[in-house]
């Protein structure tokens, strides 16, 4: 099985998922998957033990690995694209590499037609520029979404480039803590029509907004006609999108799942548990990972997402799980 | 010239002999765990340690805060021990819940038995007392050095401690059974618990280590370990799997991994192996990390700065009254003034 024809599956199993027409099971695409990596990843090889013939049985790579080790099948020196954890100063950042954005760039513009059919096309992104910071795979995402402003610099948040001209709508694309500086400086309400997305929560924030105080600010400054939620991360190459207060929606190629975080065993469907995600579009990297992220799988794959997993919090004077995570992110 | 300060060290004396006697509530430990910590721990405020506290010259502050982290129950004991029988008057700032909270009211009502001015308090800030003293996160120190300053009555002494981590150090024929013990106390959590276990000319040390542990666990079960960590050892365990090896048991493990994957992080009985080719690798190690070390455990001595406790594995749990804790000569320090 080569790297193209896998690839070709998965384009296939895309466009027929979205389709409503039949595409290959996806177990039987996850595992051809699988065995592509195990036989080409030093690191996949190394973690699983005997034969997989469930897609729950594909041993899952930690998030921490991308961080530690080389994963998937491109080699680091040469690989064509990094993408990388966003890290903390004197941190080492997880690195996803992958050989073209192919699959990427088709998910994520698929899913996200999809799910926000009626986002404007001019775009105000409260994040870095992706031909600068190419690294980032939030950037590379947004980059494709229209004419997009960015308005995020080494020096911070750039409040000039977010004061918008005419009445076109807009679709303002943000972190959580982003956002919420924004909202610090009070701006205008956003023409009718306008969309904002909010991804990600406030690491490094010191004063932390809940979500609901979040969502509520926006609405009441910027007034959009819309606020989607996105969950994505730096080792997936898909992207699940929601509403506040509602579940995220996977696309039909990434199926969530949840375990019990001391034994790693999958959970009864609808049981709280840690995060793992298989991932068709993961042909380079990890076909399956694991988060450090608590949630529940409900029966039609939606994603209730309560955050990171209880019992990371710093609790004295040792190095403690916590401050592990925070230099992973 | 002040009031001559009334000492209390009988009271105390009584006091600890009273906690030694009460059974302790649920802490979060394995209760063969949590009574193998409080032994260990009372077991140094023993009466010829105090009585040469007792004996230091010096005036004591009037008043102490302790704010105590979560990870090691007994670590205000000595503290508040001191203080007490010095004459201060001791509040213990505790977090709203938990093992410690639980412990703490059980202290406080054996203080007044006895007439010792202990009390808790869950409230945040530094209150206002005259020293205070902090253990806790990097984050947690540097927030309370800021509004030390800001303090509307003026600032008080502020001992603060942050985060620090502690390693053992095995050589050929070093014994096991005494690092098994220091790993264990305290479910691994806790600045002097060892979470290195740096190895030369000893390659049979990981599965000796993991008989001991082995042992350990029968003896002191593990006891409460959140979701988090669950998480954080199974994907230790994949990479030690992967550039290592593993082994584990029933509430242990041992994850034998090169330095560079190895950072110091405190899992719950879980502890890292790492081999070096040289005794002056060893030392290369401590000395790049001495400024987060609290104690090296091990049969040789290293030069090393004073703030790094060194000490024989099997001790390193168990720290004698006078020492320097994280370079500080605590027993001086808690001293308003030296006579």
């Amino acid at each position: 099985m080569t790297r193209e024809a896998l690839v070709q599956r998965v384009l296939r199993f895309i466009d027929a998922s979205l389709r409503n027409d039949a595409p290959e099971p996806f177990e039987v695409l996850a595992l051809d998957i699988h065995a592509y990596q195990r036989a080409r990843d030093p690191v996949r090889a190394a973690l699983t033990d005997g034969p997989v013939s469930h897609w729950q049985s594909i041993p899952a790579i930690p998030v921490s690995l991308f961080k530690d080790l080389p994963i998937g099948t491109v080699d680091p020196a040469t690989a064509p694209v990094t993408f990388r954890t966003s890290g903390t100063t004197g941190g080492t950042r997880g690195a996803h590499h992958l050989l073209d954005t192919q699959l990427y760039d088709e998910g994520a513009r698929r899913w996200h037609a999809t799910c926000v059919p009626d986002a404007p096309r001019q775009v105000l992104a409260l994040l870095h520029d992706a031909t600068q910071a190419t690294d980032s795979s939030l950037s590379h995402m947004v980059a494709d979404f229209g004419r997009v402003t960015w308005a995020l610099t080494d020096e911070g948040l750039q409040l000039a480039r977010l004061t918008v001209q005419g009445a076109d709508a807009v679709y303002v694309v943000a972190t959580a803590f982003a956002l919420a500086e924004w909202l610090d400086h009070q701006p205008h309400a956003l023409p009718p029509g306008s969309v904002v997305m909010v991804t990600g929560g406030f690491k490094g924030r010191s004063v932390a907004l809940s979500d609901a105080e979040l969502y509520a600010k926006t609405h009441e400054m910027l007034r959009p006609a819309r606020l989607v939620t996105e969950y994505g991360m730096t080792e997936l190459s898909s992207q699940l999108w929601g509403r506040p207060g509602q579940p995220f929606l996977p696309p039909p190629w990434l199926r969530p799942y949840t375990v019990d975080p001391k034994t790693g065993t999958p959970t009864q469907p609808g049981a709280v548990g840690q995060l793992r995600f298989v991932d068709l579009c993961n042909v380079d990297s990890a076909v399956t990972i694991e988060t450090l992220d608590q949630g529940m799988v409900a029966p039609n794959g939606s994603v209730h997402l309560d955050g990171r997993l209880q019992g990371a919090e710093a609790r004295g004077c040792s190095l403690t799980v916590e401050e592990l995570w925070e230099r992973l992110t | 010239m002040g009031t001559p300060h009334l000492t209390r060290w009988s009271e105390v004396d009584a006091w600890l002999a009273q906690l030694r006697q009460t059974p302790l509530p649920d802490v979060g430990l394995s209760p063969q765990g949590a009574n193998a910590a409080l032994t260990t721990a009372l077991d140094a405020l023993h009466p010829s340690a105090l009585n040469a506290v007792a004996a230091m010259p010096g005036v004591p502050f009037e008043s102490a805060r302790f704010i105590a982290a979560g990870t090691v129950f007994t670590a205000p004991l000595e503290w508040c021990a001191v203080l007490l029988g010095r004459g201060t008057e001791v509040t213990l700032k505790v977090p709203a819940a938990g093992g410690l909270t639980s412990v703490a009211a059980q202290w406080v009502q054996a203080a007044r038995l006895v007439e010792l001015p202990l009390r808790i308090t869950t409230e945040a800030g530094l209150g206002d007392e005259d020293l205070v003293v902090a253990m806790g996160s990097d984050q947690t120190v540097a927030r309370l050095r800021d509004i030390a300053t800001e303090r509307p009555h003026g600032p008080p002494k502020l001992l603060a401690f942050g985060h620090r981590f502690s390693c053992a150090v095995i050589q050929k024929s070093d014994p096991f059974d005494g690092l098994a013990r220091d790993v264990t106390l305290h479910d691994t959590r806790g600045c002097m618990s060892p979470v290195w276990v740096l190895t030369v000319g000893a390659p049979e040390a990981p599965e000796r280590l993991a008989e001991a542990m082995s042992h350990a666990q029968t003896r002191w079960p593990r006891g409460d370990v959140s979701p988090a960590e669950h998480a954080s050892i199974r994907a230790r365990r994949a990479l030690a799997t992967v550039v290592g090896q593993v082994h584990r048991g029933d509430g242990w493990e041992v994850h034998v991994l090169p330095p560079e994957h190895a950072p110091p992080v405190a899992l719950p009985r879980c502890v890292a192996v790492v081999p070096l080719p040289s005794h002056e690798q060893v030392h290369a190690l401590l000395l790049q990390h001495k400024n987060q070390l609290s104690t090296v455990g091990s049969s040789s001595t290293f030069e090393l700065p004073p703030s790094v406790r060194q000490c024989p594995n099997g001790q390193m749990q168990a720290p004698p009254v006078r020492r320097l804790h994280d370079g500080v000569d605590w027993l001086h320090a808690t001293l308003l003034s030296v006579e």
